[in-house]
């Protein structure tokens, strides 16, 4: 009898292990990692033909509408794009950095996350274009979240995720202009759009980051390492020979002086971002200019030169973004108006998001098919107007 | 006195006084052409009995004609297309997506000068094949 009792015990401890380990197992996935089913998604997307990367930018561009060709790309590509779309929706995000590489640090999963949104933006113009909307923005939105996974531990991180942003909010912008006026879809989109544009990277968080690497690399020991990194185009960009000369021949003073003076650099760059874009845009360029200037005077501020990029085009492009957001927020509210009104407003609704090149409304212009919505003000770099248009679908 | 004073001191002394008519301004007309005719033609066999020659005019004419060619076949010639853009600024496909390598990317050309990099990098590392058989695990693990 005792003994049955303990044969018993043991099947049922035997069973409860297999259950618990099978919960364990189906558990397992997804990991808590974004990054490694990144990984997976890279290694299993088929590279496009170049007619058919030729299709895609097209399709992009408006030029053409989704076909054959395409279709079948997209198909080929289907377990990449969820993979992605599970990875998008996961909090954590780890690539793995080895920061003690310092500028030498290996980012290959920045061009392959870029052409990953590629065949996601081509399955969702298609999905558009079958009437699948919801499914299509929702494409976008994955590109968002892709684009906070992307980070910004380095400026070039951040650039990276801007373009993913921009990518996303320009199909956007078009699927709402073939879209149908569905309150519900709008709804949805605008807290989407608002969640999205609260979780953006940040550029003071970059140059932060960067500050952090770059004072572990402004060394003696280091600065061969440093130079090699940059290759030729130190010789032919703005750095003279002559300063990387003295930045080899440098002692512990320079290399001293060129940290403190990078670290006063980067408190005054992220003071300036501060300021609103026109006043900060000034200070930056004023700041480029200055560090330019006393790389010829003054050797301890050759290495920002050096290292430093344009940090006022930066400031542009983030803002750029930003304000791209905030057009898409206006326009939708102009389409929930429209929904429930079934007529466009003759202005912007009050409270409506601003251009932040500016800091005022949006130019509000009605079309004969739509609106448009307009910055007031050129960007400082390449004097252009951002300006979206939107249709109203009949 | 040489003959072009002989002519103004005639003109100044007023002694020129010929009576002239429709017929007198014809025949005058008349020798003048016939004159001019003949003066052109005896020049233009000389500068040919000239050229033809001479040694020295003739090499002249080969070097202009040569020269002539030659400037004709360079500035005829299509225009050799502009070398394309190196993108990358360092040796292996790692080097090229490094932090640094991307950053100076970027400042050469904006995201399309990385996306342009990154794209050579991993077409120069090769694509890996997305799916595995077992039979080429078992022909490449040799049969142990």
């Amino acid at each position: 009898m005792k003994r049955s009792n303990h044969r018993t015990s043991v099947k049922t401890l035997c069973i409860l292990l297999i259950v618990l380990h099978s919960a364990s197992m189906v558990e397992a996935y997804p990991p808590d990692n974004a990054a490694v089913l990144y990984y997976r998604a890279f290694l299993v997307m088929k590279e496009p033909s170049e007619e058919v990367k030729e299709m895609r930018s097209d399709l992009r561009g408006g030029k053409i509408k989704s076909n054959d060709q395409i279709k079948q790309y997209i198909e080929e590509n289907r377990r990449a794009i969820e993979l992605l779309e599970t990875a998008a929706e996961m909090p954590n995000c780890d690539w793995g950095h080895d920061e003690s590489e310092g500028f030498g640090l290996l980012l290959p999963e920045l061009g392959k996350i870029r052409q990953m949104a590629f065949p996601l933006i081509a399955d969702a113009q298609t999905l558009s274009q079958n009437g699948q909307h919801k499914a299509a923005l929702n494409r976008c939105m994955t590109i968002h979240k892709m684009a906070r996974h992307v980070g910004d531990d380095l400026l070039i991180s951040y650039l990276v995720g801007i373009a993913l942003n921009n990518l996303a909010n320009g199909r956007v912008e078009d699927f709402l202009s073939a879209m149908p006026a569905d309150l519900e879809t709008l709804m949805w989109l605008r807290s989407q759009i608002m969640g999205a544009s609260a979780n953006v990277t940040s550029m003071k968080t970059a140059l932060k980051r960067e500050k952090e690497i770059a004072l572990r690399e402004i060394r003696k020991e280091k600065i061969e390492a440093l130079l090699k990194s940059m290759g030729d185009a130190i010789l032919k960009d703005k750095p003279t020979a002559d300063a990387v000369e003295k930045a080899r021949k440098g002692d512990d003073k320079f290399f001293k002086d060129n940290r403190d003076y990078y670290a006063n650099v980067t408190t005054d760059t992220i003071a300036a971002l501060d300021l609103p874009y026109l006043e900060a845009h000034k200070r930056l360029k004023e700041l480029n200019d200055r560090i330019h200037k006393d790389a010829k005077e003054n050797p301890a501020a050759i290495l920002t030169d050096m290292l430093m990029p344009a940090t006022a085009r930066i400031c542009t492009l983030g803002t750029k973004r930003m304000t791209l957001f905030n057009a898409l927020k206006a326009a939708i509210d102009i389409y929930i108006i429209k929904a429930k009104t079934g007529r466009l407003p003759d202005s912007l609704p009050a409270g409506s998001p601003k251009d932040l090149f500016t800091g005022m409304d949006f130019e509000y212009e009605k079309t004969k098919d739509g609106f448009v919505l307009r910055s007031r003000h050129k960007s400082l770099d390449k004097h252009e107007t951002l300006q979206c248009e939107f249709k109203v679908a009949k | 006195m040489k003959p072009i004073e002989n002519t103004e001191n005639f003109v100044r002394r007023g002694k020129a006084k010929v009576t002239t008519g429709p017929r007198m301004d014809k025949r005058v007309l008349d020798d003048s052409f016939a004159a001019m005719d003949k003066t052109l033609g005896a020049n233009k066999t000389n500068a040919a009995r000239m050229i033809l020659r001479s040694r020295l005019a003739r090499l002249a004419a080969a070097a202009v004609i040569i020269v002539a060619v030659g400037l004709l076949m360079v500035y005829r010639a299509p225009v050799p297309p502009p070398p394309p853009r190196t993108t990358s600024v360092a040796k292996s496909p790692a080097e090229m997506l490094t932090a640094m390598s991307l950053n100076l990317a970027w400042r050469r050309g904006g995201i399309e000068a990385v996306d342009e990099q990154t794209s050579k990098a991993f077409e120069m590392l090769g694509s890996q094949s997305a799916t595995v058989s077992i039979h080429e695990l078992l022909a490449e693990s040799n049969g142990v």
